[in-house]
């Protein structure tokens, strides 16, 4: 179904359950995913996939379609896992460091892990990252997005998101040659 | 292992089975339970702003009278010596007995007034003074 026959079903009342649930239906896949890759635990992965989906909800009715639906959808979803990683920062008053090991912790323990050893290494490299720099890096390298699609959902240059995907590339391969 | 090409690009995570078969329903029941609940109304509305423009008004006020350097009523009575708290007393037109139902008197108070009354020492002149000066009517 089209983004635009999706929207004014949700947006015409009698339909509008009807309509919402296509909607979840057609992205909670997509949003889940690019939320467990930063938050790493499921649990958490779930509450912030249905926050994203609850604030959808309350605000789809301000969306003005200036924007494509999965870029309002991913920049949702992006600002709610940046909340929430920072949220978990505050909270516990940790240092950047801590959090960084306390989820690198959670890929070995954590159930719903699979993979074999060097792609959990590469998930430890991955959150050596500033959380902005490893969401970029998720986008592009794991999403396969384009520049030009997660610059419209980061509000970033181009050139500022092929600059930072060059020096987490660096970062990472830096972190695996260690040992 | 140096590059990151040489690592294969799968997804490591997973989730429970059947998890998103079950989350839209999930979501559509946390979206139906925050329409149906009821709103907090003009009522609370007015509450939920009043009562803490009250709260930051009141420790405004108590912040000032604590900074205030004329004090507590109590303080500003404490400053004023006995002789002139007593002149103004008889310049006053309240009489004793006014005077007295505006007192709020313990037992122990009256007591202790009465005991003073009861065992003053009269100075002889001054009562001959003071009877000299009523007008008495026989």
């Amino acid at each position: 179904m089209e983004d635009h026959e999706l929207l004014s079903k949700i947006r015409n009342p009698e339909t509008r359950s009807y309509g919402f649930n296509l909607l979840v239906r057609e992205y909670q896949q997509k949003v889940y995913w690019l939320v467990r890759k930063m938050v790493i635990d499921h649990d958490d992965a779930d509450d912030v996939t249905q926050e994203v989906f609850i604030k959808i909800y309350k605000a789809i009715d301000r969306f003005r379609e200036d924007a494509q639906l999965y870029t309002w959808i991913y920049r949702i979803a992006t600002n709610e896992c940046l909340s929430f990683l920072n949220k978990k920062k505050r909270r516990f008053f940790l240092p950047l460091e801590d959090v960084s090991k306390e989820l690198s912790n959670k890929l070995d323990s954590a159930p719903n892990i699979g993979g074999d050893e060097i792609q959990r290494r590469l998930q430890k490299a991955l959150l050596t990252l500033p959380d902005k720099q490893r969401l970029v890096f998720n986008m592009k390298y794991f999403d396969d997005m384009s520049y030009e699609q997660i610059s419209e959902i980061t509000k970033t240059s181009v050139g500022a998101l092929k600059a930072s995907f060059h020096h987490a590339t660096k970062k990472i391969e830096d972190f695996l040659t260690q040992d | 292992m140096k590059k990151l090409e040489d690592i294969p690009k799968n997804n490591i995570f997973e989730v429970p089975e059947g998890y998103f078969d079950k989350l839209p329903g999930i979501i559509q029941s946390r979206v139906a339970a925050k329409e149906t609940a009821p709103g907090i109304g003009i009522y609370g509305l007015v509450l939920k702003v009043a009562l803490p423009m009250m709260a930051i008004g009141l420790a405004v006020f108590l912040i000032f009278r604590e900074n205030d350097p004329h004090g507590t009523p109590e303080d500003l009575l404490a400053s004023v010596s006995t002789e002139q708290l007593s002149d103004y007393l008889i310049d006053t037109d309240l009489s004793t007995d006014e005077l007295l139902d505006n007192l709020d008197l313990s037992e122990l108070d009256i007591n202790a007034l009465n005991e003073e009354v009861l065992y003053e020492e009269f100075d002889n002149d001054l009562l001959e003074e003071y009877v000299d000066g009523l007008e008495l009517e026989l």
